[in-house]
């Protein structure tokens, strides 16, 4: 105990020069760390979006383009599959349920989901939670109108949007582009068009070229639903029912308006869906995962993928591991630096240190303790900066926290101490004693040479 | 139990191979009660006998016996363990860690040897009495880090610290050649007022032979060794 009190108070007699180590070695450490949580968070962010389905139906397609945009809402839209085929898969073996997805619209940047209440009620997120509702006219169960809107919080948060409040879609992905209308183009397009373009902070929402975007004025969609925060794209999503897609769409042959309806025309029409973009599907039992995908590769009708999230992720990863690698190698790289310095800091100050080191002979310690002295300090050096780097890396998520989400999508998971953390922060410490190997060689020979009578 | 605490028979020292500055100690002993002043010129090689003694260096050639033990044959870390029982060692200054407390520093000669710890059984009342005979005011001093006392204050906790645990042999390497006259006295008389006579002995060295007051026996360090090439 004495020898650790004796540590620590050296330390703080060179306070300076430990005060610059510590700091170099906790910068480094945290910036190790924030970069390996970051990359942790993208990755349990994916897997979290995914939980409960099984599988993705799309038109025949790439299946990570598939994936990325029916679950993830980045990208190109797939193309779309006839609603026959939805019900023609409701049809088959095995199906728990179903999920339609319609993609390709946006409201000020947010992408427009067209889907069904058993979203609601059957996706889950993250560790098999439901989605709840924080606001809700439906009594929980989203739509009830073919106009209602349920939207994701961050949406409700960034457009200070509540219950009641009317939104409009636009046709595309585009900042600007066609709002969604039944009568012909109005004077308030020009409007939603500057209006759009000021919400140029969810770009990302909206990576694509508006070649050719439209806007339409829906005077009746309205927000029905606001939902809880799942830390998912799901936050950034606006969801109307497939019917209300449908609607909106009714006279648009792919993204040109062809022709003005009404209203009241559309609604004396039977509604039905035609198309959709993508099905979420849930069985009952995940064995026959197999047989699915060889059933929808053998459907006749048309072209369709099932894609596995699980599997297309894992491929999503293994194309990616190798960034992350770098990555981590170049903040590894820093944290090694930062030994070096240490290193070179601590042989600096062993001559100043002789007489020190002369006075502990004097009393009986020998040349091991006086190195096993040096290795404590470096010790409580490496612990102290390594917990001051841990602290930083919350700090640095707490106020960082909102610009990643809102910027990149990445959702960091809490502040919990991770076991794989404390086995980095041992290596750490181990490697803070190699690099104290060489002043401790140096200390061991000169305190050998130099006996009791440094002069200095 | 012998009365002799140190003893060299044919001890030959250089610095290293190339080095032509040799030692040769013929004969030389320190018994109990003694007490021993070494003067001579500086750069003679008084701190290195000391070191030799202490077994902080080692000659290739001959035998040092400390309290029967023959201590030249023996591992680095045996050495440390006899020098941490057996003696202390008083620089000339710079003798504590200024980092530390006094009261610590005076700790440090017990926290490398078991037996001085072993012979106090009140640690902190055993540096009480110690400092009281040193230092009026000690309470006020025990707390204080070391580099806000004066040289002649900071000498005398280094005699504190020589004295506890009652080691055998105490070596002093110029004690009081920082100090002026009447620190130089206060000095000297404390540690020889301190000094058991019946258990301890002292080795001094001093460019200076007007310290030689109280000693048993002065000696210049030319009678002691053969010189070569200093």
């Amino acid at each position: 105990m004495f020898r650790i009190t004796l540590a620590f108070q050296s330390i703080l007699n060179r306070w300076l020069s430990c005060l610059l180590i510590i700091l170099t070695l906790s910068a480094s450490i945290s910036l190790f760390f924030t970069v390996t949580r970051i990359q942790e968070s993208v990755r349990v962010g994916f897997q979290n979006t995914v939980s409960g389905v099984d599988s993705i139906i799309a038109a025949r397609g790439g299946n990570l383009q598939i994936l990325l945009n029916s679950v993830f809402l980045i990208g190109e839209p797939p193309n779309k599959i006839t609603w026959e085929s939805y019900k023609d898969i409701d049809k088959m073996k095995g199906i728990n349920f179903l999920v339609p997805i319609s993609l390709g619209d946006s409201h000020k940047g947010y992408r427009v989901v067209g889907t069904t209440n058993s979203y609601f009620k059957n996706i889950k997120f993250g560790n098999k939670k439901n989605l709840t509702f924080s606001a809700n006219i439906n009594k929980g169960i989203g739509f009830s109108n073919v106009f209602d809107v349920v939207i994701g919080s961050s949406v409700a948060e960034k457009l200070n949007y509540s219950i009641g409040s009317e939104i409009e879609i636009t046709h595309g992905l585009g900042k600007s582009g066609v709002v969604h209308s039944f009568n012909s183009s109005k004077e308030d397009d020009k409007e939603d068009h500057e209006d759009d373009v000021e919400h140029d902070d969810h770009d990302e929402h909206a990576d694509h070229e508006d070649d050719a975007e439209h806007a339409h004025d829906m005077a009746g969609f309205k927000v029905s639903g606001i939902l809880e925060p799942t830390g998912t794209p799901i936050d950034s999503a606006v969801y109307i029912s497939v019917l209300g897609y449908e609607v909106i769409h009714k006279g648009w042959i792919a993204n040109q308006k062809v022709m003005d309806i009404s209203e009241e025309h559309l609604m004396d029409e039977d509604l039905e869906p035609t198309s959709i973009s993508a099905i979420f599907v849930s069985l009952k039992n995940r064995t026959q995962i197999f047989q699915l995908q060889r059933d929808v590769l053998n459907y006749k009708k048309e072209a369709l993928s099932a894609v596995l999230p699980g599997l297309t992720l894992s491929r999503l990863w293994a194309l990616t591991s190798n960034i992350d690698k770098a990555f981590k190698i170049i903040t590894a790289f820093i944290i090694f630096i930062a030994l070096l310095g240490m290193t070179a800091m601590t042989i600096a100050g062993l001559n100043s240190r002789r007489r020190e080191m002369a006075i502990l002979r004097s009393v009986g310690a020998s040349p091991r303790i006086i190195v096993s002295l040096l290795l404590i300090e470096s010790v409580i050096i490496s612990l102290i900066s390594t917990i001051i780097g841990y602290l930083m890396m919350f700090f640095i998520f707490y106020f960082g926290q909102g610009i990643l989400e809102n910027h990149y999508g990445i959702y960091i998971e809490g502040y919990s101490i991770k076991y794989d953390d404390v086995k980095i922060i041992l290596a750490i410490v181990f490697c803070s004693l190699l690099a104290t190997i060489i002043p401790a060689f140096r200390v061991y020979r000169s305190t050998l040479r130099d006996g009791l009578s440094v002069k200095s | 139990m012998t009365d002799t605490l140190v003893k060299i028979k044919n001890l030959k020292y250089s610095y290293n191979k190339k080095s032509l500055f040799e030692m040769t100690v013929k004969n030389f002993s320190l018994n109990k009660g003694e007490r021993l002043l070494i003067h001579g010129e500086s750069g003679l090689g008084k701190s290195t006998f000391l070191n030799l003694i202490s077994g902080s260096i080692e000659a290739k050639i001959g035998n040092i016996e400390i309290l029967g033990n023959n201590i030249s044959n023996i591992p680095g870390f045996a050495k440390d363990e006899i020098r941490g029982n057996h003696f202390v060692i008083v620089f000339q200054s710079f003798n504590l860690l200024l980092y530390i407390s006094v009261e610590n520093n005076i700790l440090l000669g017990l926290i490398f040897s078991k037996k001085k710890r072993f012979k106090i059984e009140n640690k902190k009342k055993e540096i009480k009495v110690l400092m009281k005979n040193l230092y009026k005011n000690y309470d006020e001093l025990k707390d204080r880090k070391s580099y806000q006392l004066s040289i002649g204050q900071q000498q005398r906790v280094a005699v504190a610290r020589a004295l506890i645990g009652r080691p055998e042999i105490i070596l002093a390497d110029e004690p009081t050649s920082a100090l002026d006259l009447d620190n130089q006295k206060i000095f000297l008389d404390l540690l020889f007022r301190s000094l058991d006579k019946d258990k301890q002995g002292l080795i001094m060295v001093s460019h200076n032979k007007d310290v030689s007051k109280n000693f048993s026996q002065v000696k210049n360090i030319k009678d002691i060794c053969e010189l070569k090439n200093v």
